[in-house]
């Protein structure tokens, strides 16, 4: 059975330049989705455990929630 | 080309001073008294001679050196005493004349238009006498001269019905982060509330008010589907999009819950930190999900991140909401800052359903939310020197704590206006 995939954000830990998070991301054969400059967060998607990855080059990631409401 | 003529004084009209007149300007003098039909007096002046008219004791001399002329007159020796140019007369025309009046009447309708412009357009200071709503009389409205001018305040919701006649003649900028759905539009209608507390002005049947900083630039994004339902994705791209394009408030009337002792979100930490930065402010409802007294329940998420402002509401007895969450979660994050009017608050809504009116009461910290947004772009106005973290600082520092009322639950108070 084909494992979902999921959507992630990476919040890019301070003195990592997103040329080094982009290069580790594409190494793990994961697929970047957006890189938000100002922010220095990226929105990558995988069908992997994550968990099981270690993210030396980010401080946090978080899950995509859609459980938003008014 | 017309020769010079010059008019020319003589002290005396005897020969001699005739003769010599002639030798110096090399002119043959007429006497005015051998003029007639057949020797009229331009003919001769213009052969480069002169007509003496004795009566008068004056000669007409054309085309003669000027500066020989200027010093004959300085010579006591001759005859010559004053000249002058000959000038030039006109009939009066009466069409020439009312032309002119014509010309003038034109100028002095510019000039009159001018100051009436200058009038209309005079910052003269308009004493309040609207009548408020109740929201906007408790945070003070009445007090203060500031309209939020020149402040981008950015309602990330379910978008904004630019219909809604309050709007017209606003530019309004906007973006839509939801697929398949527009952001002048508001289906659901949450949005539209929400934006004209922040930005509006009076409703346009009684004149009442229920904006807050009604000559601030309004921006929308719709980050909410028509279902009031959105994502990370939609609320960070939006977010990204508003720093982006410097916009100075970022208002998040919208919650994801969180469980007890639930650590805030990361995420949302470094988005309000960076958002800050940037001279942004990120104020968002607290969430409603409580049923007090029995049970607040925690701050939601992104209101319990620290470097986001966390608004909780109250109704018009001062008293908390039965909904609004609390800070319950002290240990890992997630205090309430201030709280603002958010039971039964009027405003700007879309016409559906059963609503055929422009306007709707409703109740939550979303409601609550707005009115901080409005207020902070007041202060951006009236302190244009101080930063998004200053402004949030004045924010508390300026709110007003609510007699038995917990911190938890209202943070430093009710928000205010600073008289001015």
């Amino acid at each position: 059975m084909d494992k979902k995939m999921k959507i992630y954000f990476g919040v890019i830990k301070n003195g990592t330049s997103f040329k080094n998070v982009k290069t580790k991301l594409t190494d793990l054969g994961i697929e970047i989705l957006k890189y938000y400059s100002k922010l220095r967060i990226v929105k990558f998607e995988t069908d992997q455990n994550i968990e099981e990855i270690e993210f030396d080059f980010f401080s946090a990631v978080e899950e995509e929630k859609d459980d938003f409401f008014i | 080309m017309a020769n010079n003529r010059y008019i020319v004084l003589l002290a005396n009209q005897n020969e001699k001073s005739i003769r010599n007149m002639e030798k110096e300007f090399s002119v043959s003098v007429t006497s005015s008294e051998y003029l007639s039909k057949d020797n009229r007096s331009f003919d001769i002046i213009d052969n480069n001679n002169a007509v003496l008219y004795k009566n008068l004791g004056m000669m007409v001399v054309d085309d003669v050196d000027e500066k020989q002329l200027s010093m004959s007159v300085s010579d006591s020796k001759s005859p010559i005493v004053y000249f002058e140019k000959e000038r030039e007369f006109y009939s009066a025309d009466e069409i020439a004349l009312i032309n002119d009046l014509k010309t003038d009447i034109d100028q002095l309708k510019n000039k009159i238009l001018e100051l009436e412009s200058f009038i209309r357009n005079k910052p003269i200071p308009k004493p309040v006498n609207t009548e408020l709503e109740w929201g906007l009389k408790a945070i003070g409205m009445g007090n203060t001269q500031f309209s939020g001018k020149g402040i981008d305040v950015c309602v990330l919701d379910t978008g904004f019905e630019i219909s809604h006649p309050d709007f017209a003649g606003r530019t309004i900028e906007g973006k839509s982060f939801i697929e398949g759905e527009e952001w002048d539009k508001d289906p659901n209608g949450h949005g539209t509330h929400c934006a004209g507390i922040a930005c509006g002005n009076v409703r346009n049947d009684t004149g009442k008010r229920y904006g807050i900083a009604k000559d601030c630039n309004l921006k929308v994004g719709k980050v909410l589907s028509n279902t009031g339902r959105g994502t990370t994705s939609s609320i960070i791209d939006a977010i990204d999009w508003a720093i982006t394009k410097k916009f100075r408030i970022i208002s998040l009337s919208l919650a994801s819950p969180v469980k007890l002792n639930e650590k805030p979100s990361i995420l949302f930490e470094t988005v309000g930190t960076k958002a800050l930065d940037n001279n942004c402010l990120i104020i968002a409802a607290a969430g409603n999900d409580s049923k007090r007294p029995s049970l607040p329940l925690p701050v939601s998420v992104p209101a319990n991140s620290l470097s986001v402002m966390a608004v909780a509401a109250i109704d018009n007895q001062m008293r908390v909401a039965r909904f609004s969450n609390a800070g319950i979660n002290a240990a890992t994050g997630g205090n309430i800052n201030v709280c603002a009017p958010g039971v039964d608050v009027l405003s700007s809504y879309p016409q559906k359903g059963a609503n055929s009116g422009n306007y709707v009461l409703l109740s939550g910290t979303s409601m609550a939310t707005p009115h901080v947004s409005g207020l902070a772009a007041l202060y951006m106005e009236q302190f244009p020197d101080l930063n998004a973290r200053e402004i949030w600082k004045l924010i508390e520092n300026n709110a007003k704590p609510i007699e038995n009322l917990k911190y938890r639950d209202i943070g430093s108070g009710l928000i205010q206006v600073i008289h001015g």
